[in-house]
């Protein structure tokens, strides 16, 4: 079953310079109890997917086409007073950089405690009791509730957001770069929770990065996303076994590997464009080494190759990659 | 002889203390390291955040002033040079903040940024001044060099930013190359064009480059040989391809298993480190790592371990196997 299922999202910035066009003609469907990335460099346009999903966008930002089907309901029309309860025990997320904003004079547990009572009708101690088994979940001492943040470390801060996200017992989560800012080992251990939960739990998840070696360790499927447009969809293993885009091959040929031979990275050359005036066609025609004319003019369909593999290319399945 | 033999380097910062504060606090960035780096070579510093990469760098180049110890730079001890003979030294040296956008300041054209080493030092009249800086934007990549001398930082891309840093760093034809990548990169294709950049510009004029980094992948791709630091001490230091092999210490164990792997059938062996980093002000005596490691023995917490020489060419500092 799916539980979200994105369908030709448009979502635009308006600036003094003109609009950012950050989401453009994006299809997502994600699966119950799925663990999905969402993968790309910086400023391509994820975070502003997960904001758009949950219309948690700026003054600026606005959506002008598409659906976003949550559990068969669309939340593109739906007004402010329901998408509040969607983004509580629906939707939950986890914005990047968080842990900077929890507030300083505050001890953590009564920080989430706050937000709990503020979403349903439980008393404080029902609350407090429910921090506690978070924490836990988590894996962290409830005694540590008792702390204000600047007692945390930074992984403790991140695990205590989680813990928060996942207060009111959500169907899904959207993690937006959730370990960026942490040290490896720290991060490691973060990522070993998230995926202890959501298994427990059987949680669906939506988790943001650009960094496609946590990805890889965290989802079972895997979106990528250039420009404004998610390019390719598939699951993990096909996807860096024989993908089915340019793009999605020059991501792979980035990163170094701890793991296997030294191989020589073949980065994509040149820079991603500015969304403000993004090329015409392929958005990735200015880059791609198999672009031809077609590309410059014409936007390449996103299809499906084979089941629930997807790729937003003239030429997907002719060229050679990998 | 080695181009570089760095003996018991140290670096502590004094805390300024409260008005009342009898005693002052000093943290100790970097404490008692010792290693040699040869001509041409790649030299990685690798650890988590806070562990003295960056000091470290520093003080081989000579922007900060070593507390004790001795670095030999063919032979002559430039720990402690003061004035003109400093001046004389920074001629064969550069540091690399690959941060682009901290490292360049914003009032300064690109021909003032890259012109800036060659005024200090006295190169040139304002004519050669121009001719070197055409060459050193042309030794990067950023063609024609008409086309961005008189431009502004802003008024470049991320990826262009960080070429000027690297042509700043060129221009006065330096020996030797600290490079220090901040703590994340987020434009990875960017971030694999540099490093590619960095390795071709290492062969091509013979530079022997140090690389500071907190991602051992990266290290692993950049250099020869890597020095893993914990809390400002250096823990073990191997060729690459051993370190990532064939590692001793516990805590660059604990660190490599720690490294997610861009591949999703990988499966990784987790070490799990109990407790966090500690704080480097004012540390306990002994090992570091004492407090976290589990092979920890009485002497572990009295004496500070020796980084020697287990098997050529491969160091560690730790009782179990020094
Ligand atoms: N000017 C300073 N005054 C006081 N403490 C400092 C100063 N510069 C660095 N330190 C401290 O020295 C220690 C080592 O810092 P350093 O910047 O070398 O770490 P690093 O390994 O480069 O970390 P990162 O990966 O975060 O860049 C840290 O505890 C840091 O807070
Ligand atoms: N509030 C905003 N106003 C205008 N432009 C924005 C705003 N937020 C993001 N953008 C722009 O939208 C594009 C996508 O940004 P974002 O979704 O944050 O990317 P990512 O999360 O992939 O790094 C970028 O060009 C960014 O500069
Ligand atoms: S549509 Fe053309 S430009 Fe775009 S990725 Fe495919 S081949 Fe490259
Ligand atoms: S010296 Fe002792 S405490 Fe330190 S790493 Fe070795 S065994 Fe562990
Ligand atoms: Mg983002
Ligand atoms: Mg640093």
């Amino acid at each position: 079953m799916k539980i979200l299922e994105v369908n030709n999202l448009r979502m635009y910035f308006s600036t003094k310079k003109g609009d950012v066009k950050a989401v453009e003609g994006v299809s997502l469907e994600i699966g119950k109890g799925e663990s999905v990335g969402l993968v790309g460099e910086s400023g391509c346009g994820k975070t502003s997917i997960g904001i758009s999903i949950l219309k948690l966008l700026p003054d600026n930002g606005r959506i002008l086409e598409g659906e976003i089907l949550f559990k068969g309901d669309d939340l593109v029309p739906k007004p402010e007073d329901e998408m509040r309860s969607v983004r509580w025990n629906g939707i939950s997320m986890i914005f990047q950089a968080a842990m900077n904003a929890l507030n300083p004079v505050y001890k953590v547990g009564d920080q989430i405690v706050e937000a709990i009572m503020l979403h349903e009708e439980v008393s404080k101690e029902e609350a407090y009791e429910r921090v506690a088994q978070l924490y836990e979940l988590v894996g962290m001492s409830p005694e540590r509730a008792e702390n204000y943040p600047h007692e945390y470390s930074g992984g403790m801060k991140q695990r205590a957001i989680i813990a928060m996200a996942l207060a009111c017992d959500p169907d899904m989560i959207i993690a937006d770069e959730p370990t960026t800012a942490l040290d490896v080992i720290v991060q490691d251990s973060i990522i070993k929770e998230i995926k202890k939960i959501q298994a427990k739990l059987d949680m669906t998840m939506l988790y943001i990065s650009h960094d496609i070696s946590v990805i890889a360790e965290t989802c079972e499927r895997i979106a990528v996303m250039y420009a404004g447009n998610v390019v390719e969809y598939s699951d993990s293993v096909t996807l860096f076994a024989s993908p089915l885009h340019p793009y999605t091959n020059g991501l792979l040929s980035s990163f170094p590997s701890i793991k296997g031979p030294l191989k020589k990275l073949n980065p994509i050359p040149g820079e991603p464009p500015n969304l403000l005036n993004p090329p015409t066609g392929c958005r990735f025609h200015t880059r791609c080494p198999f672009a031809q004319r077609l590309c410059k003019e014409q936007v390449p369909e996103f299809r499906e190759f084979q089941e629930r593999h997807y790729a937003a290319c003239h030429f997907a399945g002719e060229l050679s990659l990998r | 002889m080695p181009l570089l033999d760095v003996q018991d380097l140290t670096k502590l910062f004094a805390l300024k203390g409260g008005l009342f504060q009898k005693q002052t606090n000093y943290v100790h960035a970097v404490e008692d390291v010792s290693f040699q780096i040869e001509k041409g070579e790649s030299f990685g510093l690798a650890g988590e955040s806070g562990c003295g990469k960056t000091t470290c760098g520093k003080l081989l180049v000579r922007l900060i002033d070593p507390t004790e110890g001795h670095i030999y730079f063919k032979g002559e001890d430039i720990a402690y040079l003061k004035g003109s003979a400093l001046k004389e030294f920074r001629k064969n040296v550069q540091m690399i903040f690959q941060d682009p956008y901290e490292s360049l300041n914003p009032r300064f054209s690109i021909m003032d940024t890259i012109a800036e080493p060659l005024i200090i030092q006295d190169i040139g009249t304002p004519e050669e001044r121009e001719e070197l800086v055409a060459n050193a934007l042309k030794t990067v990549d950023l063609n024609p060099p008409e086309d961005f001398i008189f431009r502004f930082p802003h008024e470049l891309s991320g990826g262009q930013r960080q070429r000027i840093a690297v042509a700043r760093a060129l221009v006065i034809n330096p020996e030797f190359i600290v490079a220090d990548e901040p703590m994340s990169m987020l434009d990875v294709s960017i971030r694999a064009g540099v490093m590619n950049l960095l390795l071709e510009l290492k062969e091509r004029f013979n530079l022997t480059l140090v690389f500071v980094t907190h991602d051992l992948a990266v290290a692993r791709y950049m250099c020869n040989r890597v020095a893993i630091m914990y809390v400002g001490k250096m823990v073990e230091l191997a060729e690459t391809e051993e370190l990532i092999g064939n590692p001793y210490h516990p805590y660059t164990k604990a660190l490599l298993s720690a490294v997610p792997v861009p591949d999703p059938k990988e499966k990784r062996e987790r070490i799990e480190l109990r407790g966090r980093v500690p704080t480097p002000i004012n540390p306990a005596p002994g090992c570091r790592f004492a407090p976290r490691c589990e092979y920890a023995k009485d002497i572990c917490a009295q004496q500070d371990p020796v980084l020697t020489e287990v098997e050529s060419g491969h160091w560690i500092a730790c009782f179990q196997r020094g």
